[in-house]
This record gives C-alpha cells, structure tokens and sequence, in this order.
C-alpha cells in the first residue's frame, strides 16, 4: 500500500494544493486502499495488488485534464498557490526561459569551436600550441560550465515553483520521469561516459606511443559528439 | 477496451445512473461500472473521483459521511432531484447519439 501512497502523492504534488484538490487525494487514497485490501482478500499478493491498483489510477495528464488544469497556470508552483505566485519571480523565470536556448546554443557553439581556435592558434601567424591548447580546452570548459550553469538554474526554479513549469507544451507525467524542461539525459549520459574514456586514452596514446598529437584530437571530438547529441535531443523535445 | 476519452461526456451519466438505483461510495461504483461493463470499460479513479467532485459542485449529488471503515467514515454519495433530471437529459441525449452514429457506422 506504501507503493500506491507514494504514487497519489507524487500523482498530486504538482497541482495547486486547493481544498478540493487535497479533499480528492483523501478519498482517492481511501478507496484505494479498501481497492488494495479486497485485492488482497481475492488472495493476491502485495505487488500484484499494488500494480493493479496503481494500474487503474491514470497519469498525471489525465488528472490534470480532468480537474481543467492545462493551462499554463497549472504549471503554477505548488509552494505557492495561484494566488500567491511571486510575480517578479516568474517574470525572472521567463526572461531565464527564452535566454535558456541561447545559452544552450552558445555552449554547443564553444565545444565545435574549440579544435578551431587550436589550429588558429598553433598552425597560424602565432605559431603557439601551447596557447591553442589553452584556449582549446577553455573553450570546451567554458562550454561545460554553461551547461552545468543552466542545469543548476533549472533546479532552482524547478524547486521554487515545484515540479513542472518548465516546459510550455505537454503537461509533465509526475509519477513518469520528465519534469519539464529540455532534459538532455543522453547528453548526459554520453559526455559524462565518453570524456572520462577520452582522456584515459589520450594518456595512454601519449605515455605508450607518444602520440598527444594528434591524440588530443579525441577530446574536441567528444565535445562536438556531445554537442550533436544534445542539439538532437533540444530539438526531439521542442516537436 | 474503451478508453477514458472515448467515455468522456458520459462517465458522469455512469455514475448518477448508479447513484439513482441506491447511494454508494467511490470503491463500490468502481466495481459496479467494471461489473456491468462486463469488463469492456474500467474507469480510472483519476476520472471518477474528479467526477465526483464536479458532480457535487454543480449540486447533481450530494456527499455525506457514512459506516466507518478502515478507522475513518466513507464518503457516500446520494442523487439530488437536479441529478436525476441531468440523468434523465443524457439518456435522452444517448438515444439520439446513438441513431446519428449507426447511420455512419458500417457492418464489418
């Protein structure tokens, strides 16, 4: 029955916490319960009563849907209730907002240009490697920091305002996984997994083979894979 | 299997036909729906229980506290004279859906 509990009061946390709203979650978990317990008098056991039970609830985008709540203002936070929305927070929220694809592009943009300032910097009139690798590397970190940055931003408002309100389009599944926002979880994924890689053989081609050129070529090439696959999933998201 | 948005506009009519055989609370509707659906309809309790809060807003069913179970007493629900005229619309209402659908509807 935790199981079930735990999935209404996720099901519920993201909607304003009206009267009726918290009155409905009351009765819901209720019946639920006396759901669970007859399931368990049929001779099932826990989880198979848990699944079904929680199997007949419904998603979050019916809940809403339901209760008339897919506009914009359902996005509303759930610390604060519609009446309560803060509105130069939520004015700073949408400035962030709009400048979050900017952000997102600029990062991008510094890890594809990172190799490019190295050969400028190496192969041109300033014949300086050493200066190119240092703004190879900065460029790629600053990309990095941009997107640590904006993530870290995305939490704070995510917090502020509850779960959800990120994301204009489809309302967020609650009890699912997303919760609004571009969520570049294969971007992630692949950076935090090909870089730690990419630099344990760049060590090894160098100490072994003494090839750090052009070993080092594998780092801007995990920045700019990095960089394709999260421009994919920006774009996956915003159809 | 029907899903929930092809029941939508009638879920409501489900439950006031239920509530104006005999009162009855959330659980027991639930099952009764399922029962006489002979399994072709399960309504989610998402849906149902928002039905039952719209319902009573617009005063079609009226709630009070009933039998205790589970240490704490059940909220029952009871049909009011403005249910059971909506009730008597929609049934109405179904009979013409019904013609105007099998006119277009096509015999596998």
């Amino acid at each position: 029955m935790e199981t079930v509990r735990n999935y209404v009061e996720a099901l519920f946390s993201a909607l304003p916490q009206t009267e009726d709203i918290v009155q409905m979650k009351r009765d819901m978990l209720f019946n639920l319960e006396e759901k669970f317990n007859a399931l368990l008098q049929e001779g099932k056991n826990e989880h198979e009563a848990a699944g079904i039970v929680v199997a007949s609830i419904g998603s979050a985008e019916e809940l809403r849907s339901e209760l008339g709540l897919d506009d914009v203002v359902a996005e509303a936070p759930v610390h604060m209730s519609r009446e309560q929305i803060d509105p130069a927070i939520l004015e700073e929220y949408r400035q962030y907002n709009d400048k979050k694809h900017l952000t997102v592009a600029l990062a991008v943009a510094l890890f594809i240009a990172s190799p490019i300032l190295y050969q400028l910097c190496a192969e041109s009139f300033l014949r300086s490697e050493l200066l190119g690798q240092v703004l190879m590397f900065g460029a790629v970190a600053a990309g990095v920091v941009l997107c640590i940055l904006s993530g870290r931003r995305d939490s704070y408002y995510k917090e502020v305002f509850g779960l959800g309100g990120e994301n204009e389009s489809a309302p967020s599944s609650v009890a699912g996984e997303s919760n609004g926002g571009i969520r570049y979880r294969w971007t992630g994924l692949f950076a935090g997994v090909s870089f730690p890689i990419a630099a344990m053989i760049y060590l090894c081609l160098g100490f072994f083979a003494d090839l750090w050129h052009p070993g080092w070529i594998i780092f801007p090439i995990c920045g700019v894979l990095t960089g394709v696959i999260g421009t994919i999933e920006y774009f996956r998201q915003t159809q | 299997m029907l899903g929930s948005d092809v029941m939508r506009g009638y879920n409501d009519m489900l439950i006031l036909s239920l509530l104006a055989e005999r009162d009855s609370y959330g659980y027991e509707i639930s099952k009764e729906i399922e029962k006489r659906a002979a399994g072709a309809y399960c309504i989610k309790e998402t849906t149902l229980y928002s039905a039952f809060g719209r319902l009573e807003k617009q005063g079609l069913v009226a709630a009070y506290q009933g039998s205790e179970t589970q240490g704490r007493p059940r909220t029952y629900y009871t049909i009011t004279d403005a249910g059971r005229q909506f009730f008597g619309e929609k049934c109405a209402e179904w009979q013409v859906l019904k013609r105007v659908v099998d006119a277009f509807a096509k015999e596998e």
